[in-house]
């Protein structure tokens, strides 16, 4: 059951007012840094003189940035990343901060924003985005950290899979329902956090279309599981990766044959 | 003995891989300190670290002591660089194996978890954190004096378990949650809260169940984070929002600082 508590009336900061991108240096001795636009967060109706405060982290490295106030917004000189953990991706908070008190207190916030890629700017609002990561000697993984969008991570030392996740029925299906059942679960059995973000309502949004009715949170554990086995089993059957699959054999089959 | 720190490639970590898993298995095979220096399992990590298994001739006495040694060894590697090295940590775990696992007379070893002595490259946010070696680094390096209350446990370690693997109750509610991990305000209040100064070990019940405990911190602490902005609090002010059932741990001046910020 979802426990929420909110007594200070914060607001989400919507994924549209956000626009992060990391640069990834091109030449040796360059710097990994950052950047962002904030379109529309005058809208929110915050504080003039709330501070905005961007906060990019790794696992448990992070660094600090302050971007002025909501009236009078400035960027700081150097975005650099200095600080942060190499060797994996890149995540934000962002913060407006009422800062009149003794203890700053947050009016609006953002967590766990992956940057947008240069690549791919369209996986921003996937439902499971695709990422590509050393993954040793695994050939998938499911990035799912605690209050985070979900990410499909793949290997990055098999080229390859980047093809056969877009295009094979049979890797698909040997993967990608297992990535949402569990995303699923975490969503529905084990969330306890507050409010929902952007991509819980979507994943919810997504369940709900999919079982063709509305999934109560508040139902006992027992009965969600059930419930959550229709909704994995019926997206299965939407998909039909064994019939693609067979067409794509009968299809190569013919290919040869020619 | 001193070695020139390396780290193992793929190779080399799934061969530890699998001797960790057949010891783990009450196997009495020897540990494969062959693969430190082999150069097919290994590469040297540079710029060059030197390193001692018994600085001073004798064994690490906590988890704490050794996460400050790894500390001023690895201060010119670049910290950002070798924190997810997961090749260079889990050749240190081959390295200290006799102080994370010493071996029976009878050649088994007390093997707990995999992920506390091997750490893989994917990172996974439920298990990193175990790894024994990196944490110990991760802790000290951080937060310095106030890792102890993440590195000296309040108990005694089970046979077979080495001083570099005894963790306790405090680390793992806080190395769980890497806000709480990454925050040096939080772990600096902790500190403040849990550990006895006359002692230097933590105070009976911080790692217990009860009111104002370390497993009560990290719930209370996930709403705390929503509405205030603790990553700009100092210590004294943190400790100051914590509600009452924290003010047995707490010390006397942030006692007061609440009570007055609590008057209206």
């Amino acid at each position: 059951m979802k426990k929420t508590l909110n007594w200070t009336g914060r607001a989400d900061i919507p994924l549209k007012c956000l626009a992060l991108r990391v640069v990834e240096p091109k030449l040796p001795g360059e710097r990994r840094s950052f950047t962002v636009e904030m379109p529309g967060l005058a809208d929110l109706r915050l504080k003039p003189d709330a501070h905005i405060y961007v906060e990019p982290y790794v696992g448990t490295s992070s660094m600090r940035f302050d971007y002025g106030t909501i009236a009078g917004m400035t960027t700081p000189a150097d975005t650099g990343l200095d600080e942060l953990d190499a060797g994996s991706g890149v995540l934000f908070r962002v913060k407006i901060v009422d800062e009149s008190g003794e203890v700053g207190k947050i009016l609006a916030s953002a967590n766990g924003i992956r940057p947008e890629s240069e690549a791919e700017e369209d996986d921003r609002k996937a439902l499971l985005p695709v990422a590509y990561r050393d993954l040793g000697e695994a050939i998938w993984m499911l990035d799912i950290e605690p209050g985070v969008r979900p990410q499909l991570v793949l290997n990055n030392l098999i080229p390859a899979l980047s093809d056969l996740i877009r295009n094979n029925a049979l890797f698909q299906g040997a993967i990608v329902p297992h990535a949402v059942r569990r995303v699923l679960e975490v969503l529905y059995l084990e969330n306890e956090g507050d409010d929902d973000p952007e991509w819980v309502k979507d994943w919810k949004t997504f369940a709900e279309t999919v079982r063709g009715s509305e999934i109560d949170d508040d139902e006992e554990d027992e009965i969600l599981k059930q419930i959550l086995e229709e909704v994995v089993a019926s997206f299965i059957a939407g998909t039909k990766w064994v019939t693609n699959f067979k067409l794509q054999q009968t299809v190569n089959a013919g290919k040869i044959n020619e | 003995m001193s070695e020139q720190v390396r780290r193992l490639n793929a190779e080399g970590t799934v061969k530890l891989s699998e001797w960790f898993q057949a010891a783990k298995n009450q196997s009495t095979a020897a540990a494969p300190v062959s693969l430190l220096v082999d150069a097919a399992y290994t590469e040297l990590l540079l710029p060059p670290v030197t390193i001692e298994q018994e600085p001073g001739g004798k064994p690490f006495a906590s988890r704490y002591e050794f996460g400050l040694y790894l500390t001023e060894c690895f201060r010119s590697s670049g910290k950002t660089l070798i924190s997810r090295d997961y090749g260079l940590w889990n050749w240190l775990s081959l390295f200290y194996i006799d102080q994370l696992a010493p071996a029976f007379p009878d050649g088994t070893r007390n093997i707990r978890d995999i992920e506390v002595y091997i750490l893989a490259p994917t990172f996974k946010h439920d298990s990193y954190y175990r790894h024994a070696i990196r944490t110990a680094w991760l802790a000290a390096n951080e937060h310095g004096d106030h890792s102890r209350v993440l590195l000296i446990p309040a108990g005694k370690a089970r046979p077979g378990i080495g001083v570099l693997a005894h963790r306790g109750e405090i680390i793992e509610q806080i190395a769980a949650r890497q806000k709480l991990m990454g925050s040096t305000t939080i772990v600096a209040g902790a500190d403040r809260m849990y550990m006895d100064a006359a002692t230097g070990r933590p105070k009976r019940g911080a790692a217990g169940a009860e009111g104002g405990s370390s497993r009560r911190l990290p719930m209370v602490l996930s709403q705390l984070d929503l509405t205030f902005d603790l990553n700009a609090c100092t210590v004294d002010q943190f400790l100051g929002l914590l509600p009452k059932e924290f003010d047995r741990w707490k010390p006397p001046s942030a006692k007061s600082a609440a009570e007055e910020s609590a008057t209206p």
